[in-house]
């Protein structure tokens, strides 16, 4: 994945969501995003339809006990 | 049984012994306790043992026994739960070192209340690998859970400690999770069955997350009727869990013996088997079980399971860091060192790749559910491989080395993602590690599952065997 290889991708996204990246674990962070990346390569190669919008999870309302018309 | 070894007992006929009065519960109980005291240290399998308080419940089944109450189907059969599940005065560590200082939990997981309504005994908590995100069974802060069969290997996780001790004869039945294969892949290498129910039909209330979309609980036993015990005990719905189906209870016990009648089996080719390895001999020997069993056996295309994986692969990544941002950003480095790479990259995955798994998940379900118009029943290997050895880092895989954490579970992870119910039997060959073999079926569709590991089982196709491991004390004394 070259255009992670400069990591600038993961110092960004880290600094977004506020996590603290410690020099030693930036080489494993970079194989397992490395990895997800391959993953969602994969799901870009599956034709999906517009109308397939199937999304989970599903937000249910719970039934209520004191349900009235 | 009294005077007899319990060891091997199922749990159908220790919970016979208990209900007929051959033998109590309480010395039932008194001599698995015994037994883990033994042989735990060679497998490192349970993290808590619960010794008083199952003694006392225990003595409450002889109790009920005396006054002439019904026990319940599992009198006196003792399980063990992974130590995700909430047990009343533990901290649910989830196998990590930051949940140790919660507080201890106030009631016990839903299932445990379940199985004790039927009579089963807890004995303890088991270990995992930390926050269930392992195929491997090491966790850093417990130590590597060890494999019955050889002690060198991995046990398969994150249910290692439920695989290991039920293996090891020291649990007949133990409770699990499965997100990706965390049931399937500890049965697969310790040699035992389990049962990865349909999505929503178990309520997991009262157990500690991994990835909400895709957690499942169910149970590992020594034998299919044990696994349907314990399943039947455990259905119902509960309104604690939201994804929990409102459905009524399918008992499986009272069909487990019925003939299988004219099966359609699948065998899926293609991507599994490019990536069967082993695993694709273990399977062949089960589907040949079922031709003489009388099923007919035909090739399906199952090939969108790759992106089935892949999708679950995503969703697993980022909700499950989604749930431990917190943690992430104040306690990272108490996490285990192989996993906390993963959880870190999970949360800084982008949203649309994560929003596609899910759109990929709801269509790998449909291709899967098209295969089911031409077949009752899918059999595919467990796992590519039998337990590696502790510490293997790669896996090779169709000639090119994979790392073997995110790697192991490839064959189990399409049927999780789109919750199909799957039974794992082990296949044992001469001078070999076990291996498993998944049985998937329709959505609810247990039971007819349950009911062809049965048949197979009575026919000696598969099997669980006792394991040679060395009780530790005795081992130094012969030393």
């Amino acid at each position: 994945m070259s255009r992670l290889d400069n990591g600038a991708y993961i110092d960004a996204a880290a600094d977004l969501v506020g996590l603290p990246l410690r020099p030693e674990w930036r080489p494993g962070v970079a194989r397992f995003v490395a990895l997800a990346a391959g993953m969602a390569e994969v799901l870009d190669r599956v034709d999906l339809d517009d109308a397939e919008l199937v999304q989970a999870p599903v937000y249910t309302l719970p039934d209520m006990a004191d349900d009235r018309d | 049984m009294t005077g007899t070894d319990l060891t091997w007992a199922t749990a159908a006929g220790i919970a016979a012994e208990v209900r007929a009065g051959r033998i109590t519960a309480f010395e039932v109980t008194g001599r698995i306790l015994d037994r883990i005291a033994r042989m735990d240290p060679a497998i490192n399998a349970f993290t808590d043992i619960t010794a008083s308080a199952a003694l006392t419940e225990a003595e409450a089944v002889d109790a009920a026994i005396a006054a002439g109450r019904d026990p319940g189907p599992l009198a006196g059969v003792p399980f063990a739960v992974k130590n995700l599940f909430d047990v009343a005065g533990l901290p649910t560590r989830a196998g990590s070192k930051i949940n140790r200082d919660r507080p201890p939990a106030t009631e016990d997981a839903v299932l445990i209340r379940r199985m004790r309504a039927a009579g089963a005994v807890l004995v303890g908590a088991l270990n995992m690998g930390e926050y269930a995100y392992d195929f491997t069974g090491e966790n850093a802060h417990d130590g590597a859970c060890l494999n019955p069969h050889d002690t060198s290997r991995m046990s398969g996780g994150s249910s290692s400690g439920c695989g290991a001790a039920t293996a090891a004869g020291l649990a007949p039945i133990s409770l699990g999770s499965d997100t990706n294969g965390s049931l399937r892949v500890p049965a697969s290498m310790c040699g035992v069955f389990s049962l990865k129910p349909t999505y929503g039909r178990l309520p997991r209330t009262g157990t500690f997350s991994f990835v909400d979309s895709l957690d499942h609980l169910g149970p590992f036993a020594r034998a299919p009727r044990d696994l349907a015990l314990a399943y039947d005990a455990m259905q119902g719905h509960d309104a604690g869990d939201h994804a929990c189906a409102r459905r009524p209870p399918e008992p499986a016990v009272p069909g487990l013996d019925r003939d299988t009648g004219p099966l359609r089996v699948g065998l899926p080719g293609g991507w599994f088997a490019r990536f069967g390895g082993d695993g694709t001999e273990a399977a062949d020997h089960v589907a040949r079980g079922l031709r003489r069993m009388g099923a007919t056996l035909s090739r399906v295309d199952l090939d969108a399971a790759e992106a089935g994986r892949a999708a679950a692969y995503l969703v697993t990544n980022s909700e499950s860091a989604a749930f431990h941002l917190d943690r992430l950003r104040s306690w990272a480095e108490d996490f285990d060192p192989d996993t906390r790479d993963r959880f870190l990259a999970g949360a800084l995955l982008p949203a649309a790749w994560v929003a596609r798994a899910q759109r990929v998940r709801a269509w790998w379900l449909d291709r899967a559910l098209e295969a089911f118009d031409a077949v009752d029943l899918l059999i595919v290997p467990a796992t590519p491989v039998s337990a590696p050895p502790v510490g293997q880092k790669e896996l090779t895989l169709d000639g090119t080395p994979h790392p073997l954490r995110p790697t192991i579970g490839l064959l189990s992870q399409p049927f999780s993602c789109i919750g199909l119910p799957v039974v794992t039997v082990p296949v044992f060959e001469a001078g070999a590690m076990p291996i498993g073999v998944q049985i998937v079926a329709r959505p609810w569709a247990e039971a007819l599952a349950l009911r062809v590991a049965e048949a197979l089982a009575r026919d000696g196709v598969v099997g669980a065997r006792p394991p040679q491991i060395v009780e530790p004390q005795r081992a130094a004394r012969a030393v």
